[in-house]
Order: C-alpha cells, then sequence, then structure tokens
C-alpha cells in the first residue's frame, strides 16, 4: 500500500492536501517530508484531505501530531475532512480531535481556507 | 501460522499476510482495520526501539482464529520490555505532550485482551482482537 499526496493549494498562510493510501510506518515519512518543504515560515493552516486515506496508524499520527504542535506554537491550526470510520477512530484514541478543526466536506474547508487567505491579505 | 519478519519487510507485505491467511468472513469486519494498526504498530517499535543495527533480527508474528477472535501473537528476543505497563500519554495536553508514546496506546485500545510474558530472553505479546462485538473482558457485566 502506498501513499499518494496531493497539493491542492499552497498560498501564503495555508497549505492543503489530499491524502490518499495508507499513513503507515512505511509511508508517514514521505507526508513528513513533504511537509517540511511546503510549510513556510508564514504558514499557520495546514489542511487535509482524508477521504482518501484507507489505514493510518502511529507513525502517521506523529507526522500530523507534529504539525499540529508547529501551528499551535505559531496560533494557527490544523484543519481535516472526510476522515473514514476507521481513521476518524484512531484519532480519538489519542484524544487529539479536540485540537483539529475539523470540516464536514471539502467545500467548507476551501472557503474557510479562502477566508483564512483574504485575511492575510488585507 | 507464523512468519518470520526482519525490519526491512514492509508493512504493507506483512499485512497482505495477514489478511490472507484468515476466512473471508473477516475481511469486511472493521475490527480487521485495528488488526492491521495493532500490527504496523509492533513493527515500527520493532524497527526504532529493538532492532537496532542487527542485520539479522527477526520477530515474528503468529495468527489464529476461533469464534470470530483474531489471536496475534508477537514474539522478539530481547531485553524485557512490558507494553502492557507502559504509562499513556494520551491525557496529557497536546503543548506538553511528546510526540512519540501515541502507538502503545493504539495497541492497547484496539485490543480485547492484552497478555505479556518474559521467558528465556524472549518476550511474548498475545493480543485478542472480538469481532463479533462483545463487551471487553474488563468490562463490567450488566
Amino acid at each position: 500500500m502506498s501513499l499518494n499526496i496531493v497539493e491542492r493549494s499552497n498560498v501564503d498562510e495555508a497549505v492543503s492536501l489530499e491524502l490518499q493510501g495508507s499513513l503507515d510506518s512505511d509511508t508517514a515519512p514521505q507526508l513528513d517530508k513533504k511537509l517540511s518543504e511546503i510549510i513556510g515560515p508564514s504558514t499557520k493552516v495546514v489542511a487535509f484531505n482524508m477521504a482518501g486515506v484507507t489505514f493510518i496508524s502511529s507513525a502517521g499520527l506523529r507526522v500530523i501530531f507534529k504539525t499540529l504542535k508547529l501551528m499551535k506554537s505559531r496560533g494557527g491550526q490544523v484543519s481535516v475532512t472526510q476522515m473514514t470510520k476507521g481513521v476518524k477512530k484512531v484519532f480519538e484514541i489519542v484524544k487529539v480531535m479536540p485540537d483539529l478543526t475539523v470540516f464536514a466536506n471539502q467545500k467548507e474547508m476551501d472557503e474557510y481556507l479562502e477566508a483564512v487567505q483574504r485575511r492575510a491579505e488585507s | 501460522m507464523t512468519l518470520a519478519i526482519s525490519p526491512d519487510d514492509s508493512v504493507s507485505s506483512i499485512l497482505t499476510y495477514f489478511r490472507t491467511i484468515l476466512p473471508e468472513e473477516y475481511s469486511d469486519s472493521e475490527r480487521m482495520y485495528d488488526c492491521c494498526t495493532i500490527i504496523d504498530e509492533f513493527h515500527a517499535n520493532m524497527r526504532e526501539h529493538v532492532a537496532g543495527q542487527d542485520d539479522d533480527f527477526k520477530w515474528w508474528l503468529g495468527v489464529s482464529h476461533q469464534g470470530g477472535v483474531i489471536r496475534l501473537s508477537f514474539q522478539y528476543a530481547g531485553p524485557c520490555f512490558d507494553p502492557t505497563q507502559a504509562q499513556s500519554i494520551v491525557d496529557q495536553s497536546i503543548e506538553f505532550r511528546r510526540i512519540g508514546g501515541l502507538g502503545l496506546a493504539l495497541i492497547s485500545q484496539l485490543s480485547d485482551k492484552l497478555d505479556y510474558t518474559y521467558n528465556s530472553g524472549f518476550n511474548t505479546l498475545l493480543v485478542e482482537v472480538n469481532t463479533t462485538g462483545f463487551p471487553k473482558e474488563d468490562e463490567a457485566c450488566l
């Protein structure tokens, strides 16, 4: 099982990624590397569409958790949308859900990201 | 059935083995997903904390099933480490929580029964995952 990372948008304050496949101990370093490349000094929001994530383990959680800690230290946040039941269960077990901004669908998340960007530009 | 696994083995190859030896009736179970997570956690721990630079290091995964219960056995030679005694970090707030240590919490929460033994230099962790929906062993009876 592989991980496919699609960069949906990457503007000043917000980065949006779509993840597809397995986010496990083999593939998590791939996401970690991608995030370290695209998160800039002004990034305050990192958004993940998880609809295509079939499996996540703590290695994947660790990458998202690391990103969450970084964003929180900047007063920012990590947003997620469309988690499958199994993925959501794993997030709930490690009690990270309250610290994430969860959107019901991609449209809502996109609207939010656009608002963040407009605010940054004004 | 038991599979000898080395640190270089990919998670996907291990999970493919796991899925192929269970009958089809288990394949749609949500708990299969939990088993896969547990196996990945154990493999990652072996790679990161036990195998070190030992190219010949192996651990063994045993899989059996009976009456809707999947039994996984994890065995490796090394210093005694009882994962059932590890302190959970998930109740700490995000700001103060260290980034690692989530794997043991997942193994503990996703399994219905965990038994650890250490014998003659071998650590053995037995994990049961009940796919039938009966309550966990330590949950109070009505």
